[in-house]
């Protein structure tokens, strides 16, 4: 299972749909040692919950701010962490 | 990790991961604006329209070549090199990836594939026509190295070239029409070459007689100018023009706005007049090509200036001779018309198959009160000559033998 510290190289494939990008997610999930994940929009929508929402405000007084973005990074990547199918040991 | 499309916090995705590399996935928008019209407007309408496949392609493209440009670890891989050899293209994911290449099953499948492309993805999609993109499209492409940069433009020579020549064969079958319009501008021309010379000599008198002149004498010299002036512009512009209408029996002699078509010639009381005439298709979109066995109508449109009943609207093809080829007339073929009263307006319309040989023709339309079969009380309120001209076009698989071609029923028997 990776966890937020065992990822040792995250490849993100990028551009637009279309593209011949899921012919290379799909090459990966059969590779040993990568583990692939879809975005889909997750990472927007977490950045918005944790820094433009209504209560990301509330969020600044109780942490202050490069705390608070330290936390936010730690706690989206374990969320992406937990999307990666639980084949390997270690992934990339 | 897919970080597709755009939009994306990339400040934040560097922060979450540091460490990344990142694969550009690039495909020529000549198949891949089609391919996101086909695939994902199946289920989003609005990407059925060509502007937002295009907004998307670039919007996606800079950003991705903006991490390029951080300096960050990158790979582009091309849609057209997977097509063509994906175990090449793995093989350099895996060497950037730092992972061992292991053979992986499937590599040649179609994975995605749209529904129009099923079976066929080897093959390539037929690609759109460079011309048919925009520039920011082309601009892309060119730092996606699909289109040679600027000092090396063979290729979009080669493109424009293939663009233009296409708009060239479009031009040679308007070549006659345009033709015929030159020479109607050069008339005009001719025209305008008189008008001008009428401001510019009282303009030259009045500079001549300088300040002896008194404010009568100026108005004297200027009234003419300011009419010619008025007739000038009202030829430029062509739009309406008064028309002196010629008084019946005792009545005085008045002015009528009469609407200007475009047409060769113009006669009539005025007391009834055309306002547009049209060549229409099976589907009544204006047309000015036909093929042999088209349906096409000609269709009038006439406002009433006074109250007028028994009115009969008629029309003509004519050849570039000016020969009348066919017609024929509401009255003649007993289709009554309403009377019509002041400010009515009327639209006629004669449906038939275009049965004339390749040429360019004209269409010719007028506006009568007749009641009698002989044509003796025909009054004729408006006749347009040549308000449309069109072009019949050859079909290489029914050439038209003289003139018109009838359907002719043909039998044999066996002795």
């Amino acid at each position: 299972m990776p966890t937020t510290s065992n990822i040792t190289s995250p490849l993100l494939i990028i551009g637009p749909v279309r593209s011949g990008s899921t012919w290379l997610s799909e090459a990966l999930l059969q590779h040993g040692q990568v583990q692939s994940v879809i975005e889909n929009r997750l990472l927007e929508a977490m950045y918005h919950e944790l820094f433009h929402s209504f209560w990301a405000p509330n969020l600044e007084m109780t942490v202050p701010e490069p705390e608070r973005r330290q936390r936010a990074v730690a706690a989206v990547r374990a969320a992406f962490c937990a999307l990666f199918r639980a084949r390997h040991r270690s992934g990339r | 990790m897919k970080l597709l499309s755009r939009g994306r916090p990339w400040a934040f995705v560097f922060e979450l991961f540091p460490e990344a590399r990142f694969v550009h996935v690039t495909r020529s928008p000549t198949t891949a604006v089609p391919s996101m019209m086909e695939f994902v407007g199946r289920d989003y309408g609005v990407w059925q329209r060509v502007e937002t496949a295009e907004s998307e392609f670039v919007t996606a493209h800079r950003e991705a070549l903006g991490v390029r440009d951080l300096g960050k670890p990158y790979l582009c891989v091309r849609q057209e090199d997977i097509a063509r050899d994906p175990r090449r293209v793995w093989e350099a994911v895996c060497a950037f990836g730092g992972f061992a290449a292991e053979p992986i099953e499937g590599l040649h499948r179609e994975v995605n594939a749209a529904r129009s492309m099923r079976g066929r993805v080897r093959q390539g999609r037929p690609p759109l026509s460079w011309a048919a993109l925009s520039p920011e499209v082309v601009a892309v492409s060119q730092d996606l190295g699909y289109l040679p940069r600027a000092p090396e433009r063979d290729g979009v020579k080669a493109v424009v070239n293939a663009a233009l020549a296409s708009q060239l064969e479009d031009a040679e079958r308007s070549r006659a029409v345009l033709a015929r319009t030159c020479d109607e501008l050069r008339a005009q021309l001719d025209r305008l070459h008189g008008t001008i010379g009428g401001i510019l000599e009282p303009l030259r008198s009045l500079r001549v007689r300088g300040d002896r002149l008194t404010l009568d004498e100026v108005r004297r010299v200027l009234e003419p100018v300011a009419e010619t002036v008025d007739a000038y512009l009202g030829l430029v512009r062509e739009r309406d023009r008064r028309e002196r209408v010629p008084a019946a029996d005792g009545d005085p002699p008045r002015l009528e706005f009469r609407t200007t078509l475009p047409c060769q010639r113009r006669t009539g009381t005025g007391e009834v007049q055309l306002e547009r005439v049209e060549l229409l298709d099976a589907v009544r979109a204006a047309v000015r090509a036909v093929g042999l066995g088209d349906r096409v109508a000609v269709e009038a449109t006439l406002r009433a200036f006074v109250p007028v009943d028994n009115v009969s609207v008629s029309f003509a093809v004519r050849d570039a001779a000016g020969v009348s080829l066919l017609g024929t007339t509401t009255f003649d073929e007993r289709v009554p018309l309403p009377a019509l009263e002041p400010g009515t307006v009327l639209t006629v319309r004669f449906a038939f198959e275009h049965r004339l040989r390749p040429g360019v023709y004209s269409l010719a339309v007028a506006v009568t009160r007749v009641t009698r079969r002989d044509y003796a009380d025909a009054r004729l309120f408006d006749q347009a000559d040549g308000c449309v001209t069109f072009h019949a076009l050859a079909s290489p698989e029914r050439p038209v033998h003289y003139l018109v071609h009838e359907p002719v029923a043909i039998e044999w028997s066996r002795a």
